[in-house]
C-alpha cells in the first residue's frame, strides 16, 4: 500500500497549487515555468507526506500544516523581483507573510459566509412574498367577509354616515397577484438553489 | 541612524546581493549531478548552512523553483521525467552545454568580484587599524 492524500487533504494541496499557478500566470510567467513549479511543488508535499506518513493516510490537518510552514502563492511571483532568498527573509518576513496569508484567507471565508448566509436569507424572504401575493386574493376577501358579518351582527347596526362598499376583486387583478407571487416564488426558489451550489462548490 | 534602521539597511543589501547569487548557485549545484526540485533545495540548504560551516542561503521553495523553470525555459538545464513512489513523476533537472558555459562565465565574474571585494575590504581594514 502506498501513502495517499484524504480527499479533503488533496483539495487543500489543490487549491494552493491553483493559487501558486494563478499568481505565476498574473506575472505574466509562461505556461511551461508555470507547469514546473508547481509539478516541483506538488512532487515536494506529497515526498514530505509520505516520510511523515509511511504507506498511511494522509489527512488534510497534516497537509494544512506543511503549506503553512511554507512560502504563501503570491511569493513564487515575486521571489525573483524581490529576492526573498535570505534568512533575513525567512526568519522575519515569511512568518507575517503566511499568518498574513492565512489571515486573508480566513477573512475572504468569513465574508463568503457572510454573503452566502445573506443570499439564502434573501431567497427565503422572496419566496415568503411570493407566497403572501398569491395568498392575499383569498385572504383579502375572507377578511372582507368576516368584517361584514362582524359590522352586520352590531347591535345598533351600521352606524350612520358610514358607508361599506364591497367590492370583490376582479379576476384580472387577482390574476395580477398570482402571476407576481408565482415569479417570485421561481426567483427565491432558483437563487436559494445556486446559492446552496455555490456554497457546495467552495467547501469542495 | 538607529541600530534597526542599520540592520533593515544591510538586510536590503544582503537580499539584493543573495538575489544575483541563486543562479549561479542552482549552476554550481547541478554541475556534477542532476537533481530533482526538492532535492536540490535540501542540497542547497545543507550545502551552504551552518552543517556546512557557512552561514547558510536558506533558499526557499518560493525562490528556488521559479528559478529552476526559467532556467530550464532559457536552455540552460535540461528536464528529464523519472516516476517517484509517493507521487507524481520527479522533474530531474541537469545542466546543458549552454548551462555549463554560463556557469563558467558567471564563476570567472564571481571571483573577479570576490577578489576585488576582498582585496578593499582588507585594505579598508587594515587603514583602520
Amino acid at each position: 500500500m502506498m501513502m495517499e492524500l484524504s480527499a479533503e487533504a488533496r483539495a487543500r494541496l489543490d487549491a494552493y497549487l491553483d493559487a501558486v499557478e494563478q499568481s505565476l500566470r498574473a506575472a505574466g510567467r509562461s505556461r511551461e515555468e508555470r507547469r514546473g513549479v508547481v509539478d516541483d511543488l506538488e512532487s515536494q508535499v506529497l515526498e514530505t507526506a509520505a516520510r511523515q506518513a509511511g504507506d498511511g493516510v494522509v489527512d488534510s490537518a497534516t497537509v494544512e500544516a506543511m503549506l503553512a510552514r511554507m512560502d504563501p502563492p503570491e511569493a513564487y511571483a515575486a521571489a525573483e523581483e524581490t529576492g526573498m532568498t535570505n534568512e533575513v527573509r525567512e526568519r522575519t518576513a515569511r512568518p507575517m507573510e503566511a499568518r498574513g496569508h492565512r489571515e486573508r484567507e480566513q477573512r475572504t471565508n468569513k465574508a463568503y459566509r457572510w454573503r452566502s448566509a445573506m443570499r439564502s436569507a434573501v431567497a427565503i424572504a422572496v419566496i415568503l412574498c411570493g407566497t403572501f401575493l398569491i395568498a392575499w386574493p383569498e385572504v383579502s376577501e375572507y377578511m372582507e367577509q368576516r368584517n361584514l358579518v362582524r359590522v352586520a351582527s352590531l347591535p345598533n347596526g351600521v352606524p350612520q354616515g358610514v358607508n361599506f362598499v364591497v367590492t370583490e376583486m376582479t379576476s384580472e387583478r387577482k390574476f395580477g397577484f398570482w402571476f407576481t407571487g408565482s415569479i417570485a416564488i421561481a426567483c427565491g426558489v432558483i437563487g436559494g438553489f445556486v446559492a446552496f451550489a455555490m456554497e457546495r462548490r467552495a467547501d469542495r | 541612524m538607529s541600530e534597526g534602521d542599520r540592520n533593515a539597511s544591510v538586510g536590503g543589501w544582503v537580499t539584493q546581493l543573495r538575489k544575483g547569487l541563486v543562479e549561479l548557485l542552482v549552476l554550481a549545484a547541478l554541475q556534477e549531478r542532476e537533481a530533482y526540485g526538492y532535492e536540490l533545495l535540501q542540497r542547497l540548504s545543507a550545502g551552504t548552512g551552518p552543517a556546512a560551516g557557512g552561514p547558510g542561503m536558506e533558499l526557499t521553495e518560493s525562490t528556488l523553483y521559479p528559478v529552476l523553470a526559467r532556467l530550464a525555459g532559457e536552455g540552460l538545464l535540461a528536464v528529464r521525467h523519472a516516476p517517484s513512489s509517493s507521487g507524481p513523476p520527479r522533474r530531474y533537472y541537469r545542466l546543458t552545454a549552454a548551462g555549463g558555459r554560463r556557469l563558467r562565465d558567471m564563476a570567472t565574474h564571481w571571483r573577479q568580484v570576490n577578489e576585488t571585494v576582498e582585496l578593499l575590504v582588507r585594505g579598508g581594514n587594515g587603514g583602520q587599524r
